[in-house]
C-alpha cells in the first residue's frame, strides 16, 4: 500500500469524511427546517402519491423497505405523515402527507432551491462518486 | 368499504389537494339525484355553484353514460372535459365514429318492436347516439321487466354489451371504450399526477376496478361489493364533497 499524507488521505477515508460531512447536512437541516435530506426526499415522493404503500414507496425510491421504518415512524411522530388502512385490504397500510408536511416540504424545496445555486459541484461529478461507490457493494 | 367523512379519510382527501389532481364525476346518481324522468335530472343550484367555483382552481372531468348533446346542457361552465356515452363520445384526439351510428340504429331497428310487445308502458328506449339503454324505472312490476328486457337482448349481436345500471340496461358497442379506459386517457392527457373519481352505478365499476394506486375512488352509497374505497351515504352528500374539495385548494399555500 502506498504511503498516505495528511492531503492525501486516500479514497476509503475520503468515503468516510463524505460520509460524515452528509450526515452532518442532514442534521443541520433537520435543526434549521425540520427534515433532513432523506426525510425531504421521502416527502417529494409522497407528495405526488397520496395513500402510498411502504413497499411502493420504496420501490419508487429504489431502496429496501427495510430501510424507509425507522424514518417513517420519525416522520409520522412529527405528524408530517399519517397512516391509514387500506379499505379494501386492513392488512395494507397507506401513507399520505399531513397539512403540515406539506408546509414542511414546500418550505424544505424553498431552501434547498436556494441552496443549489451556492454548490460548486456538477451532477455529473456526483453521479461519478456515486458509480465508484456502487462498486464497493 | 369506508366511509368518506369518517375518521382520518377526509386528511386522505385532503392530501389529494397537495399535488395535480384531476377530479372526475359522474352524474346520474352523482352529481344530480336520480330521478323517474331522466330529462328532468338536475344538479341542486348549490351543487352547480360549486362545482363552477372548484373547476376555476382544478381539472375537472365528467363521465357520464349519456350522450354529451344531452348532458353538456346540464353542466356549468368551467369542467375541461365531458365525456359521454361511457367513454364513446368526449374523449381527447378521438374521432368521430360513425359506424357506431349505424351499429345503435341496427339494435334500435331490432329491439323496438320487441319492447313494444312486452307491453309494459313504464319501459322505454332511449337513443344515446352511439348506444342505447332501455329504462324500466318506471315500470310496476321492475323484476319482470328487468327479465323480459334481457330476454329481448338476446336477439341482438355480439357486437353489443349489455351494462346493467340503477333500473336500466345499457347496450354499448362490445369493443368500445368504457368509463375507466376514459378516465385513464383523460388523466393522461391533463397530466395529472393522480385521480379522483366518484360513481353510483355498476358501470362505474369499470373506474373502481382499475388497477391503478394513483387513484382515489368513491362510490355513492355503501356497497360491499363494489371495488371503490371509500363511499359517501347519499347523493346529497356531494355538496359537502365539494365544499371540502374547495376549502381544502383554496387554503393551498
Amino acid at each position: 500500500m502506498s504511503r498516505r499524507t495528511m492531503k492525501d488521505p486516500g479514497p476509503f477515508l475520503s468515503i468516510l469524511r463524505l460520509g460524515m460531512q452528509i450526515q452532518q447536512i442532514n442534521q443541520k437541516m433537520e435543526h434549521e427546517i425540520g427534515v433532513s435530506l432523506t426525510q425531504w426526499s421521502l416527502l417529494r415522493c409522497m407528495v405526488d402519491n397520496p395513500t402510498i404503500s411502504a413497499l411502493d414507496l420504496a420501490q419508487e425510491l429504489g431502496v429496501q423497505p427495510s430501510t424507509l421504518t425507522q424514518i417513517l415512524k420519525r416522520l409520522e411522530r412529527k405528524k408530517y405523515i399519517f397512516v391509514t388502512k387500506d379499505p379494501l385490504d386492513a392488512r395494507r397500510k397507506l401513507l399520505s402527507l399531513t397539512r403540515a408536511g406539506n408546509s414542511t416540504l414546500l418550505e424544505a424545496n424553498r431552501t434547498i432551491a436556494a441552496l443549489e445555486k451556492h454548490v460548486k459541484f456538477s451532477n455529473t461529478a456526483v453521479r461519478e462518486i456515486s458509480r465508484g461507490l456502487t462498486h464497493l457493494l | 368499504m369506508d366511509y368518506l367523512f369518517g375518521g382520518n379519510n377526509i386528511r386522505v382527501l385532503e392530501s389529494l389537494s397537495f399535488t395535480e389532481t384531476l377530479y372526475a364525476f359522474d352524474f346520474d346518481g352523482t352529481l344530480a339525484p336520480i330521478v323517474a324522468d331522466p330529462d328532468k335530472a338536475r344538479m341542486s343550484k348549490e351543487t352547480e355553484r360549486l362545482l363552477e367555483k372548484l373547476s376555476s382552481i382544478v381539472p375537472i372531468a365528467i363521465i357520464s353514460g349519456r350522450g354529451l348533446k344531452d348532458l353538456a346542457p346540464k353542466i356549468p361552465p368551467g369542467p375541461k372535459y365531458l365525456i359521454g356515452n361511457h367513454g364513446l363520445e368526449g374523449l381527447p384526439s378521438a374521432t368521430a365514429i360513425h359506424e357506431l351510428e349505424d351499429m345503435c340504429g341496427r339494435w334500435k331497428a331490432i329491439l323496438n318492436p320487441l319492447l313494444k310487445k312486452l307491453r309494459d308502458p313504464g319501459v322505454f328506449l332511449e337513443d344515446k347516439g352511439y348506444s342505447l339503454a332501455i329504462h324500466y324505472r318506471n315500470s310496476r312490476l321492475k323484476k319482470r321487466a328487468r327479465e323480459s328486457i334481457l330476454a329481448v337482448l338476446q336477439s341482438i349481436d355480439n357486437d353489443a354489451k349489455v351494462i346493467p345500471g340503477k333500473l336500466v340496461l345499457n347496450l354499448v358497442p362490445a369493443r368500445g371504450p368504457h368509463k375507466g379506459l376514459a378516465l385513464s386517457r383523460v388523466i393522461l392527457h391533463s397530466r395529472a399526477k393522480f385521480g379522483f373519481y366518484i360513481g353510483d352505478d355498476y358501470t362505474d365499476e369499470d373506474v373502481f376496478s382499475i388497477n391503478e394506486r394513483r387513484l382515489m375512488t368513491v362510490r355513492v352509497g355503501r356497497n360491499q361489493k363494489s371495488q371503490a374505497r371509500y363511499y359517501l351515504r347519499r347523493q346529497s352528500e356531494i355538496t359537502l364533497l365539494l365544499q371540502h374539495l374547495l376549502r381544502f385548494h383554496e387554503s393551498k399555500e
